[in-house]
């Protein structure tokens, strides 16, 4: 901390000297040495403390909004999820006899936008959401790695029930 | 003990530039580093501009809080202290547009329990240490009370250069003015600040060497 100095008449008649000789590099030293003369407000005791507390309270908010977003995405995934296997069941020529030949058609298609997203998803879980939340918080790539575990069982369980459907396979896949 | 700003010489105690780096990186301690150096400062020039101290402190905080923010944007080859005091400035002068009429607050230190209205003395220079000390402390309330009085440009301007020991161009830097301009504010700054002391009795000297002590006694 700097040590006060008090402030002497005869430096800031010799500042007003200068100014009024108008000797600029003269007034300019004479000021900055009436300046340092001047007492150093200082804020109340425990500033920093009180910086850093309110650094940590946005560190805080910022992370719980960034584990909703996370937690929003993941809902949306599971969903459009498991419209893709409700779609595929649904579809297949077996899985539900009595739907009309068009209304068929409509869910094997709705069955393979499904399957594109279920796949989206994959990739999204496996790869992208690690590597992009393990920047910030270790934890989050554990939970990330659970959820693309889970896709990849659903997905796997998935094509297993469609196999067992003679034909679901073939009509789904690109001729 | 506070570590003083503009720490250039790297070895035991790291430059500004080096702890704001760590602290980009995720250090809370470099930033606490670089908050106790430059509380003052910041706070000085802010309390300075807007005649509050309460509001002062809060703007400080905030001030500081901007930088933590925006340490990703801050560049290394330049000084830092120009950077953060260019986030102070700014803050204050978004609390002055917010707060057009601000009440004037005395920021002199009233340290040495004088009661308020005292007629002041003339300063006698073969006076015994508490009486200089006294005219001293009358001086630098005239000053301060001169620099309160002063549009926030000029004072913004000089308090930047004799305060805060920036140069001309880091002045321009802090308050995204043209170096003309700087230079303008600070000549005419100064000027208001003599006309000011001289208003309060504190009037240029005569060519028979007169002193510049208080008139009209």
């Amino acid at each position: 901390m700097r040590e006060r100095r008090e402030m002497t008449p005869e430096e800031l008649d010799g500042w007003l000297r200068a100014e009024s000789a108008a000797d600029d590099a003269e007034a300019e030293r004479r000021l900055a040495l009436l300046f340092d003369a001047l007492v150093e407000p200082a804020p109340r005791p425990g500033f920093t403390a009180r910086v850093l507390a309110s650094i940590r309270a946005e560190e805080a908010a910022v992370r719980l909004a960034r584990r909703r977003r996370f937690r929003h995405l993941a809902t949306a995934a599971v969903l459009l999820s498991a419209a893709a296997f409700a779609g595929l069941l649904l579809a297949g020529p077996g899985g539900l006899g009595a739907i009309p030949a068009l209304g068929a058609r409509c869910l094997m298609a709705a069955g393979a936008i499904g399957r594109g997203v279920a796949w989206f998803w994959t990739l999204f879980a496996t790869a992208f959401v690690p590597v992009a939340e393990a920047l910030f918080r270790p934890w989050i790539f554990g939970v990330a790695a659970a959820l693309a575990l889970s896709s990849i069982l659903m997905l796997s369980s998935l094509v297993r029930c469609l196999e067992r459907e003679k034909g679901v396979v073939h009509a789904l896949l690109p001729h | 003990m506070q570590e003083a700003p503009h720490q250039r010489v790297e070895g035991r105690v790291p430059t500004d530039e080096t702890l704001a780096i760590r602290a980009r990186e995720g250090s809370p301690e470099a930033f606490a580093r670089l908050v106790e150096r430059y509380e003052r400062p910041v706070f000085g020039l802010i309390v300075r501009l807007v005649r509050d101290p309460a509001l002062a402190e809060d703007l400080a905080q905030e001030a500081f809080l901007r930088a933590w923010r925006a340490l990703a944007s801050f560049d290394p080859e330049r000084r830092f202290a120009s950077w953060l005091l260019r986030i102070a400035h700014n803050a204050a002068i978004d609390a002055l547009r917010r707060r057009r009429t601000m009440p004037l607050v005395s920021l002199v230190m009233e340290d040495d329990g004088e009661e308020e209205g005292r007629e002041r003395e003339l300063p006698d220079l073969a006076a015994p240490n508490p009486e200089e000390r006294a005219a001293g402390r009358d001086l630098a309330r005239a000053l301060e009370q001169a620099l309160a009085g002063l549009r926030p440009e000029y004072r913004a301007a000089l308090l930047l250069r004799f305060g805060q020991q920036l140069s001309y161009e880091e002045i321009a830097e802090v308050l995204s003015l043209p170096l003309g301009t700087v230079k303008t504010f600070l000549h005419r700054g100064r000027a208001a600040l003599a006309r000011a002391l001289a208003d309060a009795g504190y009037r240029l000297p005569t060519r028979g060497g007169e002193t510049g002590g208080r008139s009209g006694t």
